[in-house]
């Protein structure tokens, strides 16, 4: 299967700050691909990277095979690519509608009857017909969210990075983006950051976690939650360490690292195995 | 959200650089044609054009024609920094910054999008020459049974449209380089207002040949030993006035204003440049340094040095 991205030793330094460290990665074509980590874990600055919007300080990064350091490959890199930053910036004065429909000609759309086609598309896509003709600074922080979301999906694109793209949404909002991406995921791909673990268990296929800049995990969802295996149990000591348990619905305290003799184990989660990857607890612990 | 359908259009299609280029002017183009600081600034201009034959000094009206566009200007700089400045407007990031069109394509999209501002200043131009030639002209001398009238003549009027020009260029360079479009947009009231309202201020030796609202005529003085007598008929001529001791001979130098366009090209060449950035924004700025420079040598060597030139 070829490879839709590819990293050998990617680096990134901001200064004497190491972002991403060293990384090697490949992701083949098709599916949905979790990206999870604390906040300065190097998520934002490996998606930039692999977005072609920030060039690596070392090391090798390809996507579809093409080098994105290269003014013309990564020219051809971003006709294949929808990218959704971080922070999304949008027109305020512009309806939303025509924020879409100005990406699109940044995107290369020039035919301006196909292009509004395309446009309301996507803009129905992500629930929006209704509001599409609405100046962006009256929208509220979802719809925003949803109209960048909007950007990223014009032209269906092969390979489709997302930062954080459930920031803002609710719930109900959410289950819908899970439906859009998932189907998005079935004829290319989807790469997508998020700290909602409940997001990569609903519909990645693959999960990577990055601490400190490198790829601490890599594997199915179902996998994450193995690594808490025989890690997570019912607290009964009465001290409850707020770094490693929690008070769960049922009242009774939820403990993950190393269990005492006698414990009583608990079915993990993605949560679980993430947590004791995130806080080092299972050698801490 | 529903589920995607299938795709009506798909990005990625070999348009050429043009073809893209061309898209996006056409979109800032629509957006430039419904500017609000467009039409503002053009109501402005309207409103001191019709301030003309209240000019209570000769040649008063004259001047106040020409001067009068540069609230015109200042519309089309501040939509033009607004333009400009829509990707900085972002804390992070452009919009779409992996969008196949990079800022400096954008940049040279939006400075062809800025085409209705110029059509309107030169379509303001021809008006304005055609009205007053139906009208007769502006009194622009002073002496008895001479002519005394005067109307702009096409070189003059050239300047009108390269001031809008020069002001589109550098209101999309100010709006490309800061993120505080608020205070440029007033910066450029301000210096709208220095060089406008108060263009008589800036036409004495040598600013005239480098301040960006030249107004004419210019007056030659004819010395101590004059009889009028002496002048031809056809010169037109300016009594002596409280600021005045001596009658001067009113001339409006056509070549002078001709070159004082080239030299707003030269200067909107460069700012195009500088708002386009790379290589074709390198070479932009440096022909316009070169064209603004010639304007400014020509324009020194065609002055009148004397009343007879």
């Amino acid at each position: 299967m070829s490879a839709v991205v590819a990293t050998r030793g990617l680096t990134r330094r901001f200064g004497r700050h190491v972002a991403v460290a060293d990384l090697d990665l490949r992701i083949d074509r098709g599916g949905v691909v979790g990206l999870l980590g604390p906040n300065g874990s190097g998520k934002t600055t490996l998606l930039r990277m692999l977005a072609t919007v920030l060039s690596p300080s070392a090391g090798e990064v390809e996507v579809f095979g093409l080098d994105p350091t290269r003014s013309d490959e990564r020219t051809a890199i971003r006709r294949r690519l929808g990218y959704l930053p971080q922070e999304p910036t949008l027109y305020a004065g512009f309806t939303a509608f025509d924020v879409v429909d100005y990406v699109a000609v940044l995107k290369e759309m020039t035919d301006r009857a196909v292009r509004q086609d395309e446009v309301r598309r996507v803009l129905g896509a992500v629930g929006l017909t209704d509001a599409m003709h609405k100046k962006v600074r009256t929208l509220s922080g979802g719809m925003r969210q949803r109209v960048a979301i909007a950007c990223a999906l014009l032209g269906t694109p092969d390979l489709l990075v997302l930062d954080e793209p459930a920031s803002g949404l609710d719930p109900d909002q959410r289950l819908q983006l899970r439906s859009v991406l998932s189907a998005h995921g079935q004829s290319g791909t989807v790469l997508l950051s998020t700290h909602h673990t409940t997001e990569v268990a609903a519909f990645c296929q693959r999960v990577l976690v990055l601490l400190d800049g490198t790829v601490r995990f890599d594997g199915t969802p179902a996998e994450l939650a193995h690594l808490a295996e025989g890690h997570v149990w019912v607290d009964r000591s009465g001290t409850h360490d707020p770094t490693r348990s929690w008070v769960s619905a049922d009242g009774t305290v939820r403990a993950i690292g190393s269990p005492p003799a006698g414990a009583e184990l608990l079915e993990p989660t993605i949560d679980d195995g993430y947590l004791l990857l995130a806080r080092g607890l299972t050698v801490a612990g | 959200m529903t589920a995607l359908t299938r795709p009506v259009a798909r990005a990625g299609t070999k348009d050429g650089r043009w073809r893209r280029l061309r898209a996006l002017a056409a979109v800032e183009a629509r957006r430039t044609a419904r500017s609000t600081w467009l039409w503002t600034g053009a109501a402005g201009t309207l409103a001191m054009l019709s301030l003309l034959g209240d000019a209570d000094y000769q040649s008063g009206s004259y001047t106040l024609a020409t001067a009068g566009f540069t609230a015109l200007a200042l519309g089309v700089f501040v939509h033009a920094v607004h333009s400009g400045g829509r990707d900085r407007a972002g804390v992070d990031e452009a919009v779409a910054p992996a969008a196949v069109m990079d800022g400096d394509e954008r940049a040279t999209a939006r400075l062809l999008g800025l085409w209705p501002g110029a059509a309107i200043g030169l379509l303001a131009a021809l008006v304005l020459g055609v009205g007053e030639r139906i009208e007769g002209g502006y009194w622009v001398g002073e002496s008895l049974w001479r002519t005394d009238a005067q109307v702009h003549s096409v070189l003059e009027l050239s300047q009108i449209p390269a001031l809008v020009a020069f002001a589109a260029a550098a209101g999309l360079a100010a709006g490309r380089a800061s993120r505080r479009r608020g205070l440029v947009s007033v910066l450029g009231a301000v210096a709208a207002a220095a060089l406008g309202f108060t263009s008589w201020a800036w036409q004495w030796v040598p600013a005239r040949y480098v301040t960006l609202v030249q107004t004419q005529p210019i007056e030659l003085d004819l010395g101590p030993g004059f009889a009028l007598s002496d002048t031809p008929d056809g010169w037109l001529l300016a009594g002596p006035n409280e600021f005045e001791s001596s009658w001067r001979r009113v001339v409006v130098h056509e070549a002078m204003a001709g070159w004082h366009s080239v030299y707003l090209i030269g200067l909107a060449v460069l700012l195009a440049g500088l708002a386009v950035r790379g290589r074709a924004g390198a070479r932009l700025a440096l022909a316009g340094v070169l064209v603004a420079v010639t304007g400014v040598v020509a324009q020194v060597l065609v002055a009148p040095a004397s009343p007879a030139v």
